[in-house]
């Protein structure tokens, strides 16, 4: 909001008193109404007030000279805006005013004025408007702009002649009724919108802007001045359905003053007869069926004490209330009950009254004290496991990816497979935004395309994040928010360094840091084979779970998508949902005393068929339960020329030990027999040297 | 006859041939030649001794086993000399250039925002804050209804909304936790949300459709504005600086009355103005105030017996003006040449 300095002193005087502009801004500030900036004119400064949503008193000179006056306990002038007599009967130009809805219209004040010289603003007028932003048009409609910029109370002027009937109805419209606004566009109606009707028609949408064919032309002589209070909500509705916001609407849907309709109306007639010798025509018409009330409230000092925590001198209470024009009724015993004048739409409570107070009485007063804690702070339940998956992978080399929660259905389905249930944005702002993701996979792919746009091509990134998934089906009021972690990698693994070979970055890296994860949450991790992700490689893709409950996936990008976004290496992903692993206390570490005698460790080899998963050779050697075996470790694997087709080397290195003593040589060998005679008989496995 | 004239010529042979000595296997032959058992020079000498004598014998000896003592020590000395020279040879053959470059041991960093979360929260709980969470996509009656925003309620066009139907919401703030928490807990009530929140606003330098928010909630009997204000001084000087001053500015939202925008003291030119600041001294930090007691009312506490303060503020910014990041696009891009910065 634009109020300029010159202005506020036919109100309050500000510059007598060595009030300059900086010292206004710092006290409008002080007090709520926070001063962004001064632009400093030829001959005036005009303030940039951000004025919040509840104070639609604010947004007019009078509103900002009564803060004023109250904050530095000055005089405040008022305009006159008492009655202007009938200089001609009524008789001359009849009309009338017909409220249909006063739900929505409890106020409609209106007078006729005829004789009008249509022509442009004195030098003073234009002046005005002109420092605070405001385009002059002509002398009428300046007068309405020059009222709604002093008192906040937006009018609006018709051609008399060109109303049907020469008179108004106000009422809600039926739906396709439609008018031609003021800024040329033809405006289709939606049903139970207000507009301002003649006889037939819309001639004005209520509250927002008025009609091209009732304007004010040159030509005009007699004119209609509407002054009206209207329903905030109805206004917001339309003005927010027809995207068309307005000075008018802006005030009118925070809350115009329900007091100010005729007044406002007075000092305008008053203007027009000054400057442009209109004669008044009868009476003021005011239908007003349903008059306004206002607020009568109490506040106690001890809410302010409870409130603030400080003491206010009740003088001051007094004072402040009074000057900002709430009427004190009585003070009964430590309290105050008071009347909230019409224009202070946002005091509906004692709190609020309290808050008037405080502002005044400056914020920068109110003591810092410290409220002290009764219980000590707690983290999420589940922070402990997040922050321990974060320092592994931080530790791993990973860097944390933040990707917004948005996709699209034409994203998903390069890597599900279609129809992808998705939940919908009702009202997207892009075409990028529509849906909600499903999954992490889609962003980390395409974080990693990113990165190797800028050339950076050993990437390692995860991301914690939720997934939406629909419940019902599109429209539900129902979905699955979920939370995951997915880890993306590519590139190399060790990079080409001088005395270390150079790794490429493997499925089995990704797996082994996947276990690592799990491990750490106590968890040890199955992989199980799979063909059921289509954006993984078919031959490189596995289902991770725990507790025989499938929590992930984990593979090789398909070479599709490698084709789609161009990657001409090979990128490892994995997703897994944490809700659940997370939902268990981390594991408390167990003791068990360490060995006094050393291990003995066997290195065996044997030759089985490649397609022959490890796995089953582990559990099998497992389900022997041979005495003293600590560890299964697999320490080579071999598949080439040396091998006949089909055929695969493994060696595996066996640890025995027993806690209580030494083991014979005779005792390995024989647990190594064991297990060699079971590979040959379950797996023909042939043993090598 | 062991004399000094006798003994003389053989101390200086064996000085001679030590000299020369440069290796053990010498240095034994040396010791055999003049200290061995059965033939060493010395050994000889001594051994004639029984020849001599009774009054011969005692000086003599005496001089004979001086020059042994000199004999060996001097060996001794060699010893040592060889070892010395043994080792150095074999650092000499084993040194490496240590200015060649370290093997990578690589790990990332925290994602500044991560940073600025996990500093904030830390201080909190050791202010006897606990941490909540809710849903990203949530029930408008948590988003709006409840926090005093009423459908058709102007403030809820400061936040423009995505919505996925008429009732869900992409949360707009971290609000609804606080709604949640009072919803399952009776006071006193001492918590603080940190969360993502979305905004239906395109993607540009200053403004993102998800960004991050802490908010802090404090219900108990007995809280202030006056409280509000020490709680959030004590945050953020251990936040920024001890030096770090606060101020209130009236404000307006909905679920507080009185309500507050809080500036800190310009974190750059603490306070007496720069560009970041834009000359005035000040930053705007976050919004704050007094629970409305219309929300307790909805709530059903009893607002004549206790009181709260609630504040909020935007993560994103707080890392873009701490790190002096120019561009908000950049926490959202996944740029591991941007992420290994922090």
């Amino acid at each position: 909001m634009n109020i300029s300095y010159n202005w506020l002193q036919d109100f309050v005087d500000l510059k007598e008193l060595g009030l300059d502009p900086a010292l206004v801004a710092q006290a409008l500030t002080s007090i709520g109404l926070a001063v962004e900036g001064i632009e400093t004119q030829s001959n005036d400064y005009v303030f940039n007030i951000d004025v919040t949503s509840n104070r639609p008193d604010c947004l007019n000179h009078l509103g900002i000279a009564r803060e004023i006056s109250a904050h530095f306990c000055l005089n405040l002038r008022t305009p006159d805006v008492s009655d202007l007599p009938a200089h001609r009967p009524g008789t001359e130009f009849p009309s009338s005013v017909i409220i249909q809805d006063p739900d929505l219209c409890p106020q409609y004040a209106a007078r006729i004025m005829t004789g009008v010289a249509v022509d442009e603003s004195p030098a003073w007028l234009k002046e005005k408007l002109l420092a605070v932003g405001q385009r002059p048009i002509n002398n009428i409609v300046d007068i309405t702009n020059y009222v709604l910029l002093l008192l906040g109370h937006p009018l609006h002027a018709f051609d008399y002649e060109k109303l049907g009937e020469n008179r108004i109805v106000v009422r809600r419209v039926a739906a396709g009724e439609k008018i031609v606004t003021l800024d040329g566009v033809e405006r289709t109606l939606e049903a139970g919108m207000l507009a301002i009707c003649d006889a037939a028609i819309p001639v004005a949408l209520a509250g927002v802007m008025g009609g091209q064919d009732s304007e004010i032309s040159l030509r005009t002589n007699t004119i209609l001045l509407e002054s009206a209070y209207f329903n905030p909500k109805s206004i917001r509705a339309t003005s927010k359905s027809l995207a068309l916001r307005t000075e008018a609407s802006y005030r009118f849907e925070r809350g115009a003053d329900p007091e100010m309709p005729v007044k406002a109306l007075n000092l305008a007639c008053r203007l027009i007869n000054q400057i442009a010798g209109g004669q008044t025509v009868g009476p003021v018409i005011n239908e007003n069926p349903v008059p306004a009330s206002r607020l009568v409230l109490d506040l106690r000092e001890k809410r302010i004490r409870q409130v603030v925590g400080v003491d206010v001198e009740p003088g001051f209470v007094t004072d402040i209330l009074t000057r900002l024009q709430f009427e004190i009724l009585n003070q009964p015993d430590r309290a105050w009950k008071v009347r909230v004048p019409g224009f202070r739409v946002d005091i509906g409570h004692e709190d609020d009254l309290v808050e008037e107070v405080a502002r005044h009485f400056g914020y920068d007063k109110i003591p810092s004290t410290y409220p002290a804690p009764t219980s000590a702070g707690r983290f999420l339940p589940a922070q402990p496991h997040e922050q321990l998956l974060l320092q592994r992978l931080l530790g791993f080399g990973f860097y944390e990816a933040v990707n917004y929660v948005f996709s699209t259905p034409a994203r998903e389905k390069l890597f599900f497979p279609e129809p992808v249930s998705m939940v919908a944005i009702a009202n997207p702002l892009t075409e990028e935004d529509t849906h909600l993701r499903t999954s992490l996979v889609p962003g980390l792919v395409a974080s990693v395309r990113r990165n190797l746009n800028h050339g950076t091509d050993e990437i390692r990134l995860f991301e914690f994040g939720h997934v939406f998934l629909p419940v019902d089906g599109a429209g539900s009021d129902r979905l699955q928010e979920e939370s995951r972690l997915g880890i993306i990698a590519t590139g190399t693994f060790y990079r080409p360094y001088w005395g270390q070979a150079q790794d490429e970055f493997r499925f089995f890296h990704l797996k082994g840091i996947v276990e690592e994860l799990l491990a750490g949450l106590g968890y040890r991790a199955v992989f199980e084979r799979t063909e059921d992700y289509r954006f993984l490689h078919h031959g490189v893709a596995s289902r991770v779970l725990v507790d025989r409950r499938p929590i992930g996936v984990i593979g090789q990008l398909s070479p599709e998508l490698n084709e789609t976004f161009k990657f001409l290496q090979r990128v490892f992903v994995a997703e897994v949902a944490v809700d659940n692993l997370f939902s268990r206390p981390l594991p408390e570490p167990q003791y068990s005393p360490l060995p006094r005698f050393p291990g003995t460790e066997r290195d065996l080899s044997f030759v089985v068929d490649k397609s022959l998963e490890y796995d089953r050779i582990t559990a099998a050697i497992k389900s022997l339960n041979v005495a003293n075996l600590r560890d299964v470790q697999l320490i080579d694997l071999y598949q080439g020329q040396k091998l006949p087709f089909g055929k695969v080397s493994l060696a595996v290195r066996l640890t025995f030990a027993d806690l209580t003593r030494t083991l014979t040589q005779e005792e390995v060998n024989k647990s190594v027999d064991v297990i060699s005679d079971l590979l040959k008989r379950e797996f023909q496995a042939e043993q090598r040297a | 006859m062991a004399t000094v004239e006798h003994l003389s010529p053989l101390w200086d042979a064996f000085r001679k041939e030590l000299a020369e000595v440069s290796t053990d296997e010498a240095l034994t032959d040396l010791r055999d030649k003049y200290l061995s058992r059965s033939r060493g020079a010395v050994t000889v000498e001594l051994k004639k001794l029984g020849q001599l004598s009774a009054e011969e014998r005692p000086q003599a000896g005496k001089l004979l086993n001086e020059l042994k003592l000199l004999v060996e020590q001097a060996l001794a000395e060699k010893a040592g000399e060889i070892r010395e020279k043994q080792k150095s040879a074999r650092y000499q053959a084993e040194r490496v250039d240590v200015t060649l470059p370290g093997y990578a041991y690589h790990t990332a960093g925290r994602h500044p925002i991560r940073r600025a979360l996990e500093e904030m929260e830390r201080i909190f709980v050791s202010m006897g804050f606990s941490i909540m969470s809710g849903p990203e996509v949530e029930v408008d009656y948590y988003n709006f209804e409840a926090l005093n925003m009423p459908k058709g309620h102007p403030a809820r066009d400061a936040q423009d909304t995505l919505y996925v139907t008429d009732n869900l919401v992409l949360r707009t703030h971290t609000s609804p936790v606080q709604i949640r928490t009072m919803e399952k807990q009776k006071p006193p009530v001492r918590i603080i949300a940190p969360g993502r929140v979305f905004r239906r606003d395109s993607v540009d330098a200053t403004h993102s459709p998800m960004f991050h928010q802490i908010e802090g909630l404090v219900v108990d009997e007995g809280i202030t504005l006056a409280d509000l204000k020490g709680t959030i001084e004590m945050f953020l000087k251990a936040f920024f600086s001890e030096d770090t001053r606060i101020r209130l500015r009236p404000s307006y939202f909905p679920f507080v009355e009185p309500g507050a925008e809080v500036d800190v003291s310009c974190i750059f030119c603490r306070g007496t103005g720069c560009s970041i600041c834009k000359q005035s001294g000040w930053i705007e930090i976050m919004g704050a105030g007094m629970v409305n007691p219309r929300v307790f009312q909805i709530l059903g506490y009893d607002y004549e017996k206790y009181t709260g303060f609630a504040w909020g503020m935007g993560v994103d910014r707080i890392v873009m003006l701490k790190y002096q990041v120019e561009d908000l696009r950049l926490l959202f891009d996944n740029d591991i040449r941007f992420l290994s910065q922090f």
